[in-house]
């Protein structure tokens, strides 16, 4: 019964609020993150034999920038692990290893890799989870032959508010500077 | 006569095509309309704030673009899933 009237509240919202009405989904990409010489954003969506990028702009049409632009890529948490875990999934492992083939074709070896998180959790913590991913995204990269040094910094560098989900969201990272 | 009809099809297809473009950039309705979409190539990939990119992937090439109303800002739909994809299938190529 309970969930037979959730039913119908959702329907109704649908119908009253047409912003709501939810085109039918069909597919799932994960998008890493560019950041261009300017400090700007955008996302990334890798198919293997292509490449797609269109800019990242906050809800207001602003471009999000002010990143150190010594950051050649940047994988959400999201996309590369589950919650709380440092074990990469099947497919991050696939994008890590595609990006990083890539990089030293195009002649770029040596990285440095650095986790963050947010700062649901301890500090000591989410320390020990971001040095664990970032050593389980070094130890996929150097696979390909690239040199890889690691750091973390943990809850520590956060680049969007914390107090949001869309916030925690973009701080759960890995970034990949070029050395 | 077939001329004068294959004109009046194509006079016919035309205004409907720019309805269902006027359409598309209102401010109203960011509901999907997926008749709008059907014979295009191009899809929608939602990114991690829940914002609209107009994706097409021929096979060989991808392209991407942000989809944005009349204001100038990204089309954001409620409830939109982040990293969700509508009417964008991988191609042979990808994978």
């Amino acid at each position: 019964m309970k969930s037979y009237m959730s039913v119908v509240l959702v329907g109704l919202s649908i119908l009253l609020n047409p912003l709501a009405v939810q085109a039918e989904i069909t597919g799932k990409l994960e998008a890493a993150i560019w950041i261009d010489p300017d400090g700007c954003e955008h996302w990334v969506i890798d198919l293997g034999v292509e490449g797609m990028m269109s800019p990242h702009l906050d809800r207001d049409g602003n471009p999000v920038c002010n990143r150190n632009p010594n950051i050649c890529m940047e994988f959400p948490g999201d996309m590369l692990f589950d919650v709380n875990k440092a074990v990469l999934t099947l497919d991050a492992r696939t994008a890590i290893t595609k990006y990083f083939t890539q990089q030293i074709i195009d002649g770029q070896s040596s990285f440095l890799v650095v986790g963050h998180t947010d700062s649901d959790g301890s500090l000591y913590d989410n320390f020990d989870l971001a040095w664990a991913r970032a050593q389980a995204v070094a130890e996929a990269a150097r696979q390909t032959g690239a040199i890889i040094r690691t750091d973390a910094f943990g809850e520590l560098q956060p680049i969007a508010s914390n107090d949001t989900a869309d916030g925690k969201r973009r701080n759960r990272r890995v970034e990949i500077i070029c050395e | 006569m077939s001329g004068r009809i294959s004109l009046i099809a194509l006079v016919t297809v035309s205004a409907v095509t720019l309805a269902a473009c006027t359409a598309g950039t209102t401010d109203r309705d960011y509901g999907l309309d997926s008749a709008l979409l059907e014979n295009r190539d191009a899809g929608i990939w939602v990114d991690g704030n829940g914002c609209d990119h107009w994706i097409i992937d021929d096979g060989f090439e991808g392209y991407m673009s942000p989809r944005l109303t009349d204001e100038g800002k990204p089309v954001c739909r409620e409830g939109a899933v982040p990293y969700s994809t509508i009417d964008f299938e991988r191609t042979l190529l990808g994978f």
